[in-house]
């Protein structure tokens, strides 16, 4: 009860429109990045309790993230912190990049 | 008397927590490398210095945000069992990524020392200075290489200093943005004055409690509605949620990733004014290795080799170990007849108990070696890789990869299958792995497939076997399809998995998970199977005649048995043996040759002690074999083997099974694999005799 009430609608409702603003500058989805190229993380639009996990592992917006394996299809290991992770391809769609050169906001 | 410290050691999967704690308390238990190997906390303990040292090992987490299973025991155990001293062990080659989970154990205020394992890892690419580093984290750091025994000797005598020592501790605290300050400020308000009798209602940990209500974390909200008054909590409610809404409208974003983000800038802060000189670290080894082994085109072809190793040594190198023990078991039975006067004694030791434990513990080589396997799988970190390459074709069942090494095991047994399916975060998806890993045929049913396909298809009997196997991979993959439409509807959890660096395996680490595995099925064997051959005995060997002789197979109690349950299974094809044979199977899938073997023959060994070895097989068992193939067309042989297939394993599995889904699934689980085995072979058996 109290949770249903409490959030994750309206925070589904927050990504949602964020999604819309984010989408119109240089950003793309994990799932379409290229093999062996760093790029910044620049939102996720998961649910609550998928959000909580890519960030406790270290998926936050501002990092500098390693893509290295990515193919048509199966998951994505991507390179963050100093370890390596696999992420499904539906994650990996829940994810927002930023290229690296073309934002020059780097942090 | 000597005092208690209780000491609680938690960490990220893979920091080598386990590995300490055997250090620590010498106890024998798995050392993973792969997430969420450690999934009950277990404890052991030492005395040093005339303290009594209890430790605690807690599973593997990421965070304390309950989002598994794993999680949600290490948070509720030191929110209740508030130990003395808490070991955050820390993989010192990642050291940002672990200190995430440190910042939430600093937030709790809980008295910790830093455990920096893994050490020479971290001396190869930077230099901290540590004195301070411990300052700014609030706790002692100890380092130690856990794998290589070094620093744990210093670790206890950090851990009774700490104790002595209250002056060791400091109170660190985290800030976070002015805004969300505010916010945690007025949720702990409310919170002290609608909730004064709250479990972990101290002011230290209202800050955090404030913090978890912001982050929303399920699990922690369901906890408090049961706890609190409905009025109270509906004034809380409105709180956080006015909070939440006031957060993200000035500050643009959610207070939970704010909340991540601030953690790891605290992380970042700590660990950049605590730096002395970083190298560029180089490509690795993992690196060079997953770049073949996750390849898009040789992952799967390589997986599928190493699979294929794995069973050919399994199945081709366990046979020498097997054969010499059949030798002994065969030895031991004439030994026995020899030194025991025949009679019942002879018959029960000789027909019941060798006949019946030996028919089983012939078989333990083979466990072993297949335990082996998984074992140096998973500590070299390949397991993770093996969820990583099954991910895409598993979830098209809509499973998620690791379900697959709950599946693997579950060829060797489908006991630690049950349990490896707690690395699952999410429900459904455990229940679904669960029950169809009762169709990935166990070691248990192997001496069936192998008796039956060798008396019926000789010729054919390596082929006729792995169809047994693919069936019943066909029988999970439809069940799960089936299971996630029907019981357990939602999308797979997402998969989010670790990948660690390659590493070799310790022989010690590689014996002590194979042991513990092994051990559980030899105590099977020593216990329910030993238990099930005497009953067994009995019940073939009485009533007595008149002459106070065993009575005939059909008089016998069982023989009774079978005929009264055969109506059951003549539509499928089987007589009152065969009935019998898979009542006793619900015992073990191994009781079943045996019993098998007791029905057809009840001088001498029961057939199963030299199936093996065809050159060994004396004239009688050849009899015997003879007997059972004259017996049956290979039809029911064949519908018999898919029988055993597809109902569930054991009774042991069943209480494993129990444990770790519950009552109603156990009935579930019962109800549809018996069902199904039936139907199965039912149409099986009533197609097949058309063209019989």
């Amino acid at each position: 009860m109290f949770a249903r009430n409490l959030n994750f609608k309206n925070n589904r409702r927050f990504s949602h429109n964020k999604i819309i603003h984010s989408v119109k500058s240089d950003v793309l989805f994990l799932c379409h990045a290229e093999k062996n190229t760093k790029y910044i993380v620049d939102n996720i639009f998961a649910g609550h309790c998928l959000t909580q996990r890519l960030l406790s592992i270290g998926i936050i917006p501002g990092e500098v993230i390693g893509v290295g394996d990515i193919s048509a299809w199966g998951p994505v290991t991507v390179f963050i912190k100093g370890i390596k992770i696999a992420l499904g391809r539906g994650v990996a769609g829940k994810i927002a990049l930023r290229r690296i050169k073309s934002t020059g906001d780097d942090k | 008397m000597n005092k208690i410290i209780r000491v609680a050691l938690i960490g990220t999967p893979n920091s080598g927590k386990t590995t300490i704690f055997n250090e620590l308390t010498g106890a024998r238990q798995h050392v993973g490398n792969y997430p969420g190997v450690t999934v009950e906390h277990k404890s052991g303990e030492i005395i040093k210095d005339g303290y009594q040292i209890k430790f605690t090992d807690l599973p593997g987490t990421y965070s304390l945000y309950a989002y598994s299973p794993e999680e949600a025991v290490s948070r509720n155990y030191l929110i209740k069992e508030k130990p003395d001293i808490v070991l955050n062990v820390i993989d010192s080659a990642s050291l940002e990524r672990n200190l995430y989970l440190s910042t939430q154990l600093i937030e709790m205020d809980l008295p910790i020392i830093f455990v920096f394992n893994m050490f020479d890892s971290l001396i190869d690419k930077t230099d901290y200075d540590f004195e301070l580093l411990s300052k700014l984290l609030g706790g002692p750091i100890s380092k130690t290489i856990g794998n290589k025994g070094k620093g744990i000797r210093e670790l206890l005598d950090v851990i009774i200093e700490f104790y002595k020592e209250s002056s060791l501790r400091k109170k660190i605290r985290i800030n976070y943005h002015d805004e969300i300050e505010n916010e945690i400020k007025k949720i702990s308000d409310v919170f002290s004055k609608e909730n004064p009798d709250f479990d972990f209602n101290e002011s230290d940990n209202l800050r955090w409690i404030s913090v978890k209500l912001l982050e929303q974390d399920p699990v922690f909200i369901k906890e408090i509605i049961q706890q609190t008054d409905e009025l109270s909590y509906q004034k809380l409610e409105t709180q956080v949620n006015n909070s939440i809404s006031h957060i993200n409208n000035i500050l643009k974003s959610e207070p939970l990733r704010l909340i991540a983000e601030a953690r790891y800038g605290f992380i970042n802060g700590a660990l950049k004014e605590a730096l002395i000189s970083k190298k560029e670290s180089k490509e690795s080894i993992t690196d060079r290795l997953d770049s073949i082994l996750l390849n898009k085109y040789l992952g799967l072809p390589i997986f599928a080799f190493f699979m294929w190793l794995m069973f050919q040594a399994v199945f081709k190198l366990g046979d020498y170990p097997m054969n010499w023990l059949n030798m002994f078991f065969a030895k031991l039975s004439e030994w026995l007849t020899d030194i025991v006067p025949s009679g019942l004694l002879q018959s029960l030791l000789v027909d019941g108990i060798i006949a019946g434990v030996g028919g089983i513990l012939i078989f333990t080589p083979k466990i072993m070696l297949l335990f082996i396997f998984i074992a140096f799988f998973e500590d070299s970190g390949y397991m993770a890789r093996a969820a990583f390459i099954m991910d895409r074709i598993m979830h098209k069942i809509g499973l998620h990869g690791k379900s697959f090494i709950p599946m693997l095991i579950g060829f060797g047994c489908t006991i630690p299958a049950y349990m490896c399916a707690r690395t699952l975060e999410n429900k459904n998806d455990r229940l679904i792995t669960m029950h169809i890993n009762t169709f990935m045929s166990c070691g248990g049913r192997l001496p069936i497939y192998i008796l039956f396909a060798g008396i019926f298809f000789p010729n054919n009997a390596g082929n006729i076997i792995f169809s047994i196997y693919l069936i019943g991979i066909i029988f999970a993959v439809a069940t799960a399809k089936l299971l996630r439409v029907t019981r357990f509807k939602g999308e797979a959890e997402p998969f989010v998995m670790e990948l660690p660096p390659y590493r070799m395996p310790s022989f010690k680490s590689i014996f002590i998970h194979m042991w513990e595995r092994t051990w559980q099925y030899l105590k099977k064997a020593g216990t329910i199977i030993l238990a099930i051959s005497i009953i067994m005995w009995f019940l073939f060997t009485f009533p007595l005649s008149a002459d106070n002789e065993p009575s005939s197979l059909e008089d016998s109690y069982a023989g009774r048995t079978g005929v009264f349950i055969s109506p059951i299974f003549k539509p499928l094809g089987f007589d009152w043996k065969l009935s019998l044979a898979s009542l006793t199977g619900t015992a073990g899938k191994e009781v079943v040759v045996s019993t098998i073997g007791t029905l057809f023959s009840l001088s001498g060994n029961s057939i199963e002690n030299n199936m093996d070895s065809k050159e060994e097989k004396s004239s009688e068992q050849e009899k015997v074999m003879a007997s059972i193939s004259k017996s049956y067309h290979p039809l029911i042989g064949y519908n018999f083997m898919l029988f055993s297939l597809l109902y569930f394993p054991c009774i042991a599995s069943l209480v494993v099974f129990q444990k770790e889904a519950g009552f109603k699934e156990l009935m579930f689980q019962i109800a549809f694999t018996l069902s199904l085995a039936w139907f199965v072979s039912f149409i099986v058996y009533q197609i097949g005799r058309f063209f019989i």
